[in-house]
């Protein structure tokens, strides 16, 4: 049986309805209304036209947007979204939150009132967690929850009163996120409670206060925002009256960059800590988006790019902040500007052009401008079987000094010619099952005459690592106050396995550089006698199955018959969140260093995350981390202990605990940039 | 060359790369992928304009990245190495939107040593690396496309 209200609003079945009064009807049985989007069950519907009102007795279960209530009873006003409800249990569909309450009562379209209730995001008459409260208030509009005179109960233990608290119910609203507990050597107890600020749908903020019983009060803050064609994030952290430096002690960040379209792009990239350790003291596990703690030196600029099919060109102020030592301050660039360009001509034939001119500064000693020039010419021809190039150019150079050493010049020019060869083969054979292999030999001939550059200071050069592919380069400085002599061959001999994508399974090489003169010109710029045959250079990139990689470099002193530099690194990464790392380094007289670190489910609800790193040059752990993390579902804790050492050698421990109910608190932009630098390859579910 | 023979080795025979890429279509998919793209471009002199026909295949590069890590530390805390590893993908579309060759993720790393003498070489050799990575990234992009081109030659019209 059905029946309609007047304007067909409220429409309503039953197996059976009765009153004579079409102002009052009466329903029974397996009773369905439906009114204004939403529907009630009840057993026994009474509704009276006169004033919209519903009284349903026996199961009533209310279904609205959002949100399903099932009660004894409960009495609706159709037309003017109230009702009130008595003993109901209640569910947010969405959310997958449940609860109960003495009364609930609907204030107004998607706002209602719990009296004496409850809430957890736990399945089950027994949640892991829930909260209890006098009030809890739900304004679906504002996606919020509003909790007062309540406690938390974690397996039914208080652990928290709430006299006022409000959360949001979805995941991109303002609100606390999962608040972090911890201790370290250097800070004592750490509490923190973020707080995110969902300020526009391309804009957020996330502010965290944190207190830390050996210093203060510290507040962390962090602001991102993303549009069409610019986007950033920047970092700001005060910790006013420091108790263990006295001082106010403070970071920030900010990294913004804008496309303004054909090819030209703004960047900012700054960086400032208040004193060298504050990365140590305050990133870490502990918190999130600081880099690391043994960074050297921290890098600003502020920079205009452009970047075209054939002119490549940018301006930049670069700043340094040394943070390893402080006993030499670093130039600052102010600022550099560079030009590069790229004209292919007729005939293989092309010129070249790389241009930048500095401005460096510090505080004291030599100081000045250098504008330097590398133009070239040369010709170049590819055949599948092999390519040969020749070139010739000139590295040009101008200074313009002050503050020089007495004695030495204010204006000085430098101008050396540049001739190359170079070529190269590619043999193939087919390996069968469609694997194909090369083997290429290439050479490259290097000649610039020697010249005395020890009027010239150092002012961002230094010798360059080699390695492999390096060998082939001009200038064995890095940096343009030194131009190395040259009368040499690099030769190198490498080989590769590819599948029939194109994708490289395996690839090795092996080069050297073979001088034919003996005049160097060494780093204090004086020209030496040095005939020494370069160290080989060898890699080896090689990827025997789908989930294992492989990579390792050498450089081997053939007089000494050892190795100068050795590295393995091995990746086995067999599924989504399984990974374990090896890592071993050595550098002869300055490192020689293992890291394992991997990550692995423990069962169905456990995972493990550990790093560790172990100087065998020194004999001892270096740094260290354990992480455990439990997902129970509706909640999930991690636990990180890490050992780390301070810039200056310092150890530093600390431990880190976070536990998140879910449906309460979210994670936000949890920090897993550290893990990563600490665990390639690992994914962190929470 | 008799002892590369004797194993099976030969001379790679095909048409040249600039000549196999000359038909391609380039497009960075997104703003980072521009320095690879760049250097794909002026690997095959594609940079003087010689655009590709509407039928061309399209080589799309995205998603790259350069990442530094920290390789090795000293027992002053101070970072001694550094890694830095490039992460990119690339994929070649036929004109019609089928896949040549499916998505494939290519990572590449290089390291270099910071030694306290000069802070702005350092940043130097990390700034030459990661130009270095985005060429190597762009050759091993290249070769893969050359062997896919050798595979699986286009039909004659």
């Amino acid at each position: 049986i059905q029946a309609h209200a007047a304007d067909e609003s409220v429409v309503l079945y039953a197996e059976q309805i009765s009153g004579a009064d079409p102002a009052h009807w009466s329903a029974q049985g397996n009773v369905e209304v439906h009114y204004q989007g939403r529907t009630l069950y009840a057993d026994q519907v009474d509704y009276d036209r006169n004033d919209n009102q519903i009284v349903a007795r026996g199961n009533v279960k209310l279904v609205a947007p959002g949100l399903i209530t099932e009660a004894p009873e409960a009495r609706v006003w159709v037309d003017q979204d109230r009702g009130i409800v008595l003993s109901p249990r209640y569910q947010l569909a969405d959310r997958q939150a449940q609860g109960k309450a003495e009364k609930a009562e609907q204030l107004g379209p998607g706002e209602y009132r719990l009296t004496e209730g409850d809430y957890s995001s736990c399945p089950g008459p027994n949640p892991a967690w829930r909260i209890q409260a006098r009030n809890i208030l739900l304004d679906q509009k504002k996606e919020k929850i509003t909790v007062r005179s309540g406690r938390l109960e974690f397996f039914s233990l208080p652990v928290a009163y709430l006299p006022i608290l409000s959360f949001p119910t979805s995941d991109r609203a303002t609100g606390f996120l999962a608040p972090s507990f911890g201790s370290s050597d250097i800070n004592g107890a750490i509490v923190s409670a973020p707080f995110y600020w969902n300020i526009a749908p391309n804009q957020d903020a996330t502010i965290t206060p944190r207190l830390l019983s050996q210093r203060g009060v510290q507040l962390q803050t962090e602001y991102r925002y993303l549009g069409e064609t610019s986007s950033g994030v920047g970092h700001l952290d005060v910790l006013p009256g420091d108790k263990l430096t006295g001082e106010t002690v403070y970071a920030g960040d900010l990294r913004h960059q804008k496309q303004y379209g054909k090819g030209v792009s703004t960047a900012l990239d700054l960086h400032y800590v208040s004193y060298p350790n504050y990365l140590s003291d305050f990133g870490g596990v502990t918190s999130g988006n600081l880099p690391l703690g043994n960074l050297p030196y921290l890098a600003s600029s502020a920079r205009l790019d452009y970047v075209g099919d054939k002119v490549t060109a940018g301006v930049a102020l670069r700043g340094y902040q040394e943070l390893a030592q402080s006993s030499i301050n670093p130039y600052q660039q102010l600022p550099q500007a560079f030009v590069q360009g790229y004209w292919p001509l007729e005939k293989g034939f092309y010129g070249r052009i790389y241009s930048d001119f500095n401005y460096f500064l510090r505080s004291e000693g030599v100081i000045g401008q250098r504008f330097h020039n590398v133009p070239r010419f040369g010709w170049r021809v590819e055949r599948p079987y092999g390519s040969f190039g020749a070139e010739l150019g000139a590295y040009a150079t101008h200074y313009q000094l002050q503050r020089t050493d007495s004695g030495l010049d204010h204006n000085v020019d430098r101008v050396l010619p540049l001739a190359s060869l170079r070529g190269g083969l590619v043999f193939e054979r087919d390996l069968g099952r469609r694997l194909t292999q090369t083997i290429e030999p290439e050479f490259r001939y290097t000649y610039i005459p020697a010249r005395d550059q020890s009027d010239i200071p150092l002012f961002d050069t230094d010798v360059r690592q080699l390695s492999y592919p390096i060998l082939f380069a001009d200038n064995l400085y890095a940096g343009a106050d030194r131009i190395n002599a040259a009368n040499r061959v690099t030769l190198g001999l490498s080989s590769s396995i590819l599948n029939p994508n194109g994708r490289e399974l395996l690839r090795a090489a092996v080069g050297q550089i073979r001088n034919f003169d003996d005049r160097q010109v060494d780093l204090a710029g004086q020209v030496v006698d040095d005939r020494e045959q370069s160290d080989y250079f060898a890699l080896l990139r090689w990827q025997p199955r789908q989930d294992l990689r492989l990579f390792s470099e050498a450089q081997y002193d053939p007089k000494a018959s050892r190795m100068s530099r050795y590295n393995l690194g091995a990746q086995y990464q067999p599924g989504a969140r399984r990974v374990l790392n090896l890592s071993y380094r050595y550098s002869r007289d300055l490192v020689d260093q293992v890291v394992l670190s991997g990550q692995m489910p423990l069962g169905r609800r456990w995972e493990a995350l550990a790093s560790y790193r172990y100087s065998l040059r020194d004999d001892s752990a270096l740094e260290q981390l354990l992480g455990l993390g439990y997902d129970g579902g509706c909640w999930a804790t991690r636990l990180m202990v890490y050992d780390q050492i301070r810039l200056g050698g310092e150890k530093n421990s600390a431990i880190f605990f976070q536990i998140l109910l879910r449906g309460l608190t979210n994670l936000g932009n949890q920090p897993t940039g550290v893990l990563t630098q600490m665990v390639p390859g690992a994914q962190m579910e929470f | 060359c008799l002892l590369l023979a004797s194993c099976g080795f030969h001379l790679r025979g095909g048409a040249p790369l600039p000549e196999i890429l000359a038909g391609i279509n380039v497009t960075a998919a997104g703003g980072n992928d521009a320095p690879i793209v760049r250097d794909l471009r002026e690997r095959t002199s594609l940079v003087d304009g010689k655009a590709a026909g509407k039928d061309a295949p399209t080589l799309v590069v995205s998603g790259t990245g350069i990442e530094q890590r920290v390789a090795s530390i000293d027992t002053q805390g101070v970072a001694r190495e550094f890694l830095l590893v490039l992460n990119t993908r690339y994929q070649l579309l036929a004109a019609d939107g089928k896949t040549l060759i499916p998505p494939q993720t290519l990572e590449l790393q290089r390291d270099y040593t910071y030694t306290d003498n000069n802070v702005l070489a350092s940043d130097i050799q990390s700034r030459e690396l990661h130009e270095e990575l985005y060429r190597a990234g762009a050759e091993q992009i290249l070769r893969a496309v050359s062997i896919y081109q050798t595979h699986h030659p286009e039909p004659q019209p």
